[in-house]
């Protein structure tokens, strides 16, 4: 199985190194990454109105430049939540919590590095894994049904109380806001709209992008401009513009755990590389030495999400290229891409179009080192943003989110959500409530609640099925165990402490 | 010269300052063709290859507009309230027929558009995982009437004719399904082909390459003939389930009071786009069947196909509600 891997990957090689396919895959990356940067405005727009462009291109041209589009925006979207406390992108949401802090330290520049060594390292990672697993991932894919679905959804929901920072009990009434958030819209198993109070645009829910920019975006910048000028900007020195060896040291193993997480998480279709990150920062924080310290500035809580949601950037591609399903919004609209070009994903792609299926996986290395080039050099000037004096910069941030959320669906309206979340934003910083429990009960509580009942129908009512398939039994067991440690183990301390107490008063 | 020919330049000369003013300098900036979809969606799949086309022709950029949401009813609204001078197209489908019996607060379509053109028909597909010792419908309502409530069907959205059929076919045979609803066909044929769902009933568009490649087995479609994509799958009808007969379409409307001319004139241009082999071509890999046809055809086929879905709903009992 192997062999033929590496053959092909080698023909696929000789096609991605053709200077235009070169060129086409840097166009693509820089596109990427600008998008990325710019808050809002994602792959999905970029790729949908660059599609007309590709018309003329050839089918594996046009994809190189798709994808680049698709995975550069994973490095970009770190970008603004590091300086800005901005998530450019909805898996960068994670990064904001260590990488902003980071960046109030005056380690801006650190922090970008890390991102960007730590989303290279992944990203070769995960195209390592589309290139020797995608046979292998795709049953283990297909097994995921409804039952594991909602037993991955639970070990979400327990996670996402684990990596609040604070209070256990703050964190899981945010995390029960964001679920009820979620309910708003139509409902797919009866067709009826809730919560939508007769505004049709609140009919289809709403938009992830939207509540995360109001939020954080226009939150913060609320909150900064009741503080006086010179303690809201980040500190005067910008220090050393690149991460010491010692930021490298401590956050290898992070990586690397990191980027496992997070093409692990990609292939599996309906999840993608938020998914990944919140998994990602969770399991780096369980397992450091220092728990406490995160959310305060540490390495690894940049690089584990960084390098786990580029990681599951390229390992999205696996149920498409290899079953034809796409995994989501920007997967749907490469499947289109790959129609209109006279190609139907699935199966046979990689078959009876060999060149294109290893010229797009090679084209992932080209693009991936490209990639940390450009934003290694670009560290310099993302940093220089931080000078930029707030009159200018505020307002400034306030009309690029403005244009992405409008970008989204050609709707005003969502302007108008962001602008109450913003308000909401403020609230939560005034009350030091951390909003990424909220966010993760945003994303998964809707797709928790889908896939119960159909899991519950499917089962004809039987709740056994979630014990009786073993990866849900299997992936419910972890969450009963995260919670039984983190429940159990401090009252144990509590009980020994006293049992000790009262030895010493005996 | 004729004289036969004199008259008819002297007609053509009288009658010219009438569609002049309109037409002449038509189309002289971008159209724009809105769709109710995700970038990717079928309806957006669709209006890209029509409109890369179209702009050829026409020397007009063509631009593809989402607004999706609300079931159809953000991007009715937007065209509904367009200036009515065929800049701006609502590209639709049957279901904005269905949408208006579940969603009556909604722009009325018969009122506020005017049909230019028919784009394409689809079959819809009833399919079963090929592991299952299914070979065709009897079989498969053979083995439902015997354990009811057993067989379990996934259908892409409440309001989708997959989920209408699937009633339907209920209704005519007796059979009680489980009918799984999914947010679209993706994760549907994700859950069939994972062994998780036993059939499915959904546009043959995304199936095609699941029932090609051999994971699933196609056992009826809905038209009225055998379609082209899959010579060998009997009709519903051919099966005996006559009222299981129709065919899902996308077409093109323009805000209602729009020009006579200009209409014409895009649905001649469409036609032309749909006589393009290279267009077809790339049609047919989507499984769009080009259909096109006068802009009157659209209307009859339009308020036909509402009728029918009308009484479906009604017979069936289908409501939006817990």
């Amino acid at each position: 199985m192997w062999e033929t891997s590496l053959s092909g990957l080698a023909g696929g090689l000789l096609v991605a190194f053709e200077p235009l396919n070169i060129l086409t895959c840097f166009i693509g990356v820089i596109l990427g990454t600008l998008v990325g940067v710019l808050p809002g405005v994602g792959p999905v727009v970029t790729i949908s109105l660059l599609l007309p462009i590709t018309f003329g291109m050839a089918p594996v041209t046009a994809l190189i430049m798709l994808a680049g589009i698709y995975y550069g925006a994973q490095y970009g979207g770190s970008t603004t939540a590091i300086l800005l406390k901005l998530p450019g992108e909805t898996a960068a949401v994670m990064t904001t919590l260590d990488g902003n802090q980071m960046a109030k330290k005056g380690r801006a520049g650190a922090a970008l590095g890390i991102a960007a060594t730590s989303s290279f390292a992944a990203g070769i990672i995960g195209t390592l894994a589309v290139v020797l697993f995608s046979p292998a991932l795709v049953a283990v894919a297909l097994s995921f049904g409804p039952a594991e679905n909602v037993a991955l959804m639970v070990l979400g929901l327990v996670a996402a109380v684990m990596v609040a920072q604070g209070s256990p009990l703050k964190a899981l009434a945010m995390l029960v806001a964001g679920i009820v958030l979620g309910t708003v819209g139509t409902d797919i198993s009866t067709g009826v709209a809730r919560y939508h109070f007769g505004i049709t645009e609140l009919r289809d829910g709403i938009n992830f992008v939207v509540v995360a920019m109001g939020i954080y975006g226009f939150g913060e910048i609320i909150a900064n401009l009741e503080r006086p000028p010179e303690t809201s900007k980040v500190t005067g020195t910008i220090g050393s513009v690149y991460p010491t060896r010692d930021d490298f040291r401590q956050s290898w193993a992070a990586t690397l755990r990191g980027s496992f997480i997070g093409a692990s998480v990609g292939f599996l279709p309906g999840l993608g590389a938020s998914a990944g990150a919140f998994a990602a920062y969770t399991a780096e924080k369980k397992l450091s030495s220092y728990p406490e310290k995160f959310g305060t500035g540490v390495v690894e809580g940049v690089a584990a999400p960084e390098a786990a949601n580029n990681a599951a950037a390229q390992t999205n591609f696996i149920p498409l290229l290899t079953l034809g399903l796409p995994s989501g919004a920007v997967m749907a609209l490469m499947a289109g891409a790959m129609m209109i070009h006279g190609i139907v994903p699935g199966p046979a792609v990689m078959t009876q179009r060999p060149e294109l299926f290893w010229g797009l996986i090679a084209s992932m290395f080209v693009g991936n080192a490209l990639l940390l080039f450009l934003n290694l050099n670009l560290v310099r000037v993302w940093v220089r943003v931080l000078a930029i004096p707030y009159p200018i910069l505020f307002p400034t941030i306030l009309l690029l989110c403005a244009i992405g959320i409008y970008s989204l669906n050609n709707s005003a309206f969502d302007i108008l959500i962001a602008a109450v979340f913003g308000l909401v934003g403020y609230v939560f910083i005034k009350l030091k409530l951390e909003p990424a429990p909220l966010l993760m009960g945003f994303v998964l509580g809707p797709m928790l609640e889908e896939n119960l009942r159909r899991a519950m129908l499917l089962a004809q009512g039987d709740a056994s099925v979630f014990l009786r398939h073993p990866i849900s039994a299997g992936l419910l067991a972890v969450a009963a165990i995260i919670v039984a440690l983190s429940v159990g183990l401090p009252l144990l301390a509590k009980h020994r402490r006293r049992a000790a107490l009262s030895t010493l008063v005996d | 010269m004729t004289r036969l020919s004199k008259v008819l330049i002297l007609a053509a000369a009288m009658l010219a300052p009438l569609a002049g003013p309109v037409l002449a300098q038509f189309p002289e900036k971008p159209i724009t063709i809105v769709v109710s979809a995700q970038p990717g969606g079928s309806p957006d799949i669709l209006a890209r290859i029509i409109g890369q086309h179209l702009s050829a022709r026409v020397g007009q950029p063509v631009v593809v507009e989402n607004r999706s949401g609300g079931a159809g009813a953000i991007a009715n609204e937007h065209v509904a309230r367009s200036p009515a001078d065929g800049y701006t197209l609502l590209g639709t489908a049957d279901s904005l027929g269905i949408n208006r019996t579940f969603f009556p607060d909604q722009v009325d379509p018969f009122t506020s558009f005017t049909p230019v053109i028919q784009a394409m028909s689809s079959p819809q597909v009833l399919a079963v995982r090929s592991d299952l010792d299914i070979p065709d419908l009897q079989a498969f309502l053979d083995r439902a009437l015997a354990a009811p409530g057993a067989t379990t069907v996934a259908v892409p959205g409440v309001t989708t004719t997959g989920n209408l059929g699937s009633l339907m076919l209920e209704n005519q045979s007796g059979a009680d399904f489980t009918i799984a609803v999914y947010p679209s066909a993706s994760p549907a044929l994700n859950d069939v082909i994972g062994g998780h769902v036993e059939a499915i009933f959904v546009t043959l568009g995304p199936a095609l390459p699941h029932i090609q490649s051999g994971a699933l087995r196609a056992i009826a479609v809905t038209t009225p003939d055998r379609t082209p994509s899959l010579p060998d799958v009997p009709t519903f009808g051919e099966a005996g389930y006559d009222g299981m007969t129709f065919t899902s379409w996308q077409g093109y409307f323009a805000p209602a009071g729009t020009p006579k001319e200009i209409v014409d004139y895009l649905n001649a241009e469409i036609n032309a786009v749909l006589e393009t082999p290279e267009a077809r071509e790339q049609l047919l890999l989507n499984a769009f069947d080009p259909a096109g046809g006068s802009a009157e055809d659209l209307g009859v086929l339009f308020r036909e196909g509402t009728a029918f879905w009308e009484r479906i709903i009604k017979e069936n009992n289908v409501q939006l509600q817990n």
